[in-house]
């Protein structure tokens, strides 16, 4: 049913890291982001999956579920890692036939890229895994704060971000009803060629701008019978406090950016002929 | 022979997933040519979900569609034919007008018909004509008229396609009681004018009461019950069971029976029970 | 003492494309609501009594005349909050009034835009959905609830604001008989258990006849002013201008047309029932 359709795909389980505070899982997303980018070498990478392994065990979500994320960009990955196989040419000569060469540096920066990429893309959904999308907006709030001063509202920006997550169900029910009422009048959706498809969308998309309208319009008389005015000396019912937790991580990304930096220096850039002679 | 039938209608959302729901369960009804049928049921007992199937909307889980002795669902291009035939309109319609013009708007179902301009000119004018849509009103934009102007478009919309039976979802929801005596009067006047089927889904009983020759109830995805407006007002303890009631101006007469006196329970309209007292005072001498 | 009173309002909405100006979608309107009061506003759509809603927290101001407001003019925009906290509206349409994705947060909105404590936002909102019936729903998701769900919520997020007066736009009018049924539950209790003046705007006159007191609206002004009994008496002016009246009430005037000598003031079944009862034993 299309009522059943979980937006921004938040899996409500009790767990530490569903416990600690947005802004604690915001901050950690982009330290760790920018630590896989810093990262230049395979020891560092393996330090941050260590790490990834941990948060997702820690989140309590299937590994199983983690890795359906990874789905979408499938095409990307393997895209890329073609691209870098035929075009980097380094170290020892695999195959060389016709006009494919392939080098093990090439299959190392294929390796490499993949799991760099991959590990991107598995903590940046562990965040909408394991915080609701309110709990997500309240936390860009409350991070964003203090650009008012700057002149950047960034109030405005959450509150709409809210009342999208909050009408996507609405406008999905509506656009479903549409539909059927006008294929009751002979109008059908999946036929005929490009022009025609975008023609018969016409008839859907009109009544839903009207109504959305509408529905704006009614919404925004509601918001100010419920005395909204911009934000100004708003509260928030669940005030973010930073817990013990939240220190923890905080120390945590202390220590991964100062070990991915060491690592770095220790083990130097990763050098593709070295690191497979390695292996081999 | 029966015009539209179901044999075993079953329909199941969301099978394989935990929010599998049967919103339809072997549900069997048999709607005889020229009936003026409602389908009543609290919400959720698969009253929309079943009118959806008569027209071939939604695609059974199990069961068959019969119109006029067909099964809708024997090819593509008949369940095209069947949307032309069954005509339905649903709950809220004036939230599915688009057109630039309430002409053209009307015109949307005959021209997906494929009709000829001449044709498609004397639908639309016949159907305003049964809801009451003057002519000037034709070139004016939908979205310029009121609430219940906009509702009688929609369902003109529906009438233009010339459906033999047509179905509508709570048509009178929203509206005022003068608003709500207008697009009753005009279904009933309808429906006198050209003998064809109407199916109307409400919550309504002073509508049905007033209105029904045949009455199908609803309960939790099954037929509850069916037959005349007596055979089903009868059972009113079980209609409140199921959430549902009765007229106000039967439960008068349910409670004068249980005082003892005479009367007879089949009392739905205010007129008709006037007729009754009446005749019971004067039996006991006053007047 | 009356919380919200109108002097003589009027009110129109803005011209179209064309520039037609519009009749007043309220003529020269005078009507005290009292402190405690449950009134119910009776019109046919298009008679202004929507408006009046609009008119009663500031969401219009009016043309000419005063709306005050527990003293307070509309019209002053220093008091504009207060007025607001103090007359809250429900409308008709329960999916255009929720704000957020959780029940409790959007309860929670309107102390929060107020300014209140966190502590104290808890409270209220944890009674406010107790009063309507929706506690166990707090961490629901307010698209998968029904539409009585929906309008309950909604109410609970304008009782969470403690308003001293609640207006409700024809809140059953989207409703199932039983989202109807549950909403005026929750309406009778602000009223008769914590004392919220309720002004309750509708169609339905058996909703209406629950309220002490009824206003009839009919072109832009006000037509009847009284308690149920004695404005479903006149049937005819009634149903004139496009209402209902109660079955009961128009069974009972035929029969008095015929000279049967029932009570003039029968408005539920059980007095009719009863007063036919006596009239037949009494022979």
């Amino acid at each position: 049913m299309i009522k059943d359709i979980t937006i921004g795909q938040y899996f409500p389980f009790n767990s530490v890291i569903h416990r600690l505070d947005p802004r604690t899982k915001l901050l950690f997303t982009i330290v760790f982001i920018v630590t896989v980018f810093l990262a230049n070498n395979f020891v560092s990478l393996f330090f941050c999956m260590l790490l990834s392994a941990a948060v997702i065990g820690l989140s309590k979500i299937p590994v199983k579920t983690v890795m359906k994320g990874l789905k979408p960009i499938l095409l990307i990955i393997v895209i890329t890692s073609i691209l870098q196989i035929a075009y980097v040419d380094s170290g020892i000569v695999l195959v060389d036939e016709w006009k494919i060469k392939i080098t093990s540096g090439g299959i190392l920066t294929a390796v490499f890229m993949t799991l760099r990429i991959s590990l991107l893309i598995v903590m940046s959904t562990m965040l909408t895994y394991t915080t609701s999308p309110t709990s997500l907006t309240n936390g860009l709030d409350r991070m964003f704060a203090p650009l008012k001063k700057l002149g950047i509202d960034f109030h405005t920006v959450t509150m709409i971000m809210t009342i999208a997550l909050r009408f996507i169900p609405t406008l999905i029910e509506e656009v479903d009803k549409i539909m059927s009422a006008q294929k009751s009048r002979g109008a059908s959706f999946d036929q005929g060629n490009l022009m025609k498809r975008a023609k018969a969308l016409i008839p859907l998309f009109i009544p839903l701008l009207f109504n959305s309208i509408r529905r704006a319009y009614e919404l925004a008389n509601a918001m100010t019978c419920r005395c909204y005015n911009g934000g100004k000396g708003k509260t928030t019912m669940n005030a973010l406090k930073f817990s013990l937790r939240d220190y923890m991580s905080i120390l945590v990304m202390a220590f991964l950016i100062g070990g991915i930096i060491v690592l770095n220096i220790f083990c130097g850039e990763y050098n593709a002929e070295f690191t497979f002679n390695l292996a081999v | 022979m029966s015009h539209l039938e179901t044999q075993n209608l079953t329909y199941v959302y969301g099978e394989g997933t935990p929010f599998k729901i049967t919103a339809l369960d072997n549900v069997n009804i048999d709607i005889p040519k020229g009936e003026f049928v409602a389908i009543i049921g609290h919400t959720g007992s698969g009253k929309s979900t079943l009118v959806q199937h008569l027209n071939g909307l939604l695609k059974p889980t199990d069961g068959k569609i019969f119109l006029d002795g067909e099964n809708i669902w024997q090819s593509k291009s008949k369940i095209f034919d069947t949307r032309f035939r069954v005509g339905l309109c649903f709950q809220y319609p004036e939230y599915q007008l688009f057109e630039e013009t309430v002409y053209k708007d009307i015109a949307f179902g005959p021209t997906n018909m494929g009709l000829s301009k001449a044709e498609i000119d004397e639908r639309v004018r016949n159907a305003a004509k049964y809801v009451g849509i003057p002519n000037d009103m034709l070139e004016k934009s939908p979205f310029d008229l009121s609430g219940g102007e906009k509702r009688r478009v929609a369902i003109a919309g529906v009438i233009s396609m010339e459906p033999e039976i047509l179905i509508l979802d709570e048509p009178t929801s929203g509206l005022d009681p003068m608003g709500r005596e207008h697009i009753l009067a005009l279904i009933k006047n309808y429906r006198e004018q050209t003998g064809k089927t109407v199916i109307i889904v409400s919550h309504s009983m002073d509508d049905v009461a007033r209105f029904a020759t045949k009455v199908i109830v609803m309960n939790s995805s099954k037929v509850e019950m069916s037959g005349t407006v007596d055979e089903v007002f009868e059972k009113a303890s079980r209609l409140r069971e199921i959430g549902l009631s009765v007229p106000q101006i039967t439960e008068i007469f349910i409670k004068l029976r249980e005082k003892g006196y005479p009367v007879s329970e089949k009392i739905y309209t205010v007129e008709q029970g006037y007729l009754e007292l009446k005749k019971l005072f004067e039996g006991r001498g006053i007047s | 003492m009356s919380i919200i009173e109108f002097k003589n309002v009027t009110f129109r909405y803005d011209s179209d494309e064309e520039g037609v100006v519009l009749a007043p979608a309220v003529k020269d309107f005078s009507l005290s609501i009292n402190e405690g009061e449950f009134m119910a506003i009776l019109g046919h759509n298009g008679s202004g009594k929507s408006t009046l809603a609009k008119l009663a927290n500031g969401l219009l101001l009016p043309e000419s005349g005063t709306v005050l407001v527990d003293g307070m003019d509309t019209k002053n925009e220093d008091d504009d909050i207060k007025i607001k906290q103090t007359v809250g509206v429900v409308f008709q349409n329960p999916d255009n009034q929720i704000v957020a994705t959780i029940v409790e947060e959007d309860v929670a909105f309107g102390p929060e835009n107020l300014g209140i404590e966190p502590a104290e936002i808890r409270r209220r909102v944890d009674e406010s959905l107790k009063i309507v019936g929706m506690y166990k729903y707090k961490n629901h998701e307010p698209h998968k609830l029904s539409g009585g769900q929906k309008q309950r919520v909604a109410i609970a997020g304008i009782i969470a604001m403690e308003p001293r007066c609640i207006i409700l736009d024809e809140p059953t009018a989207m409703l199932d008989p039983e989202g109807r049924r549950d909403v005026m539950k929750a309406i009778k209790r602000l009223n008769r258990e914590l004392g919220i003046t309720v002004v309750f705007i509708t169609h339905y006159m058996e909703e209406a006849c629950e309220a002490d007191r009824i206003v009839v609206m009919d072109d832009s002004r006000l037509l009847l002013d009284g308690t149920p009994k004695e404005v479903f008496a006149d049937t005819d002016k009634f149903r004139s201008i496009g209402l209902d009246v109660p079955q009961t009430c128009i069974l009972a005037k035929m029969l008095k047309n015929d000279g049967i000598n029932l009570k003039n003031d029968l408005l539920s079944i059980d007095e009719l029932v009863e007063n036919i009862d006596d009239l037949l034993k009494g022979q």
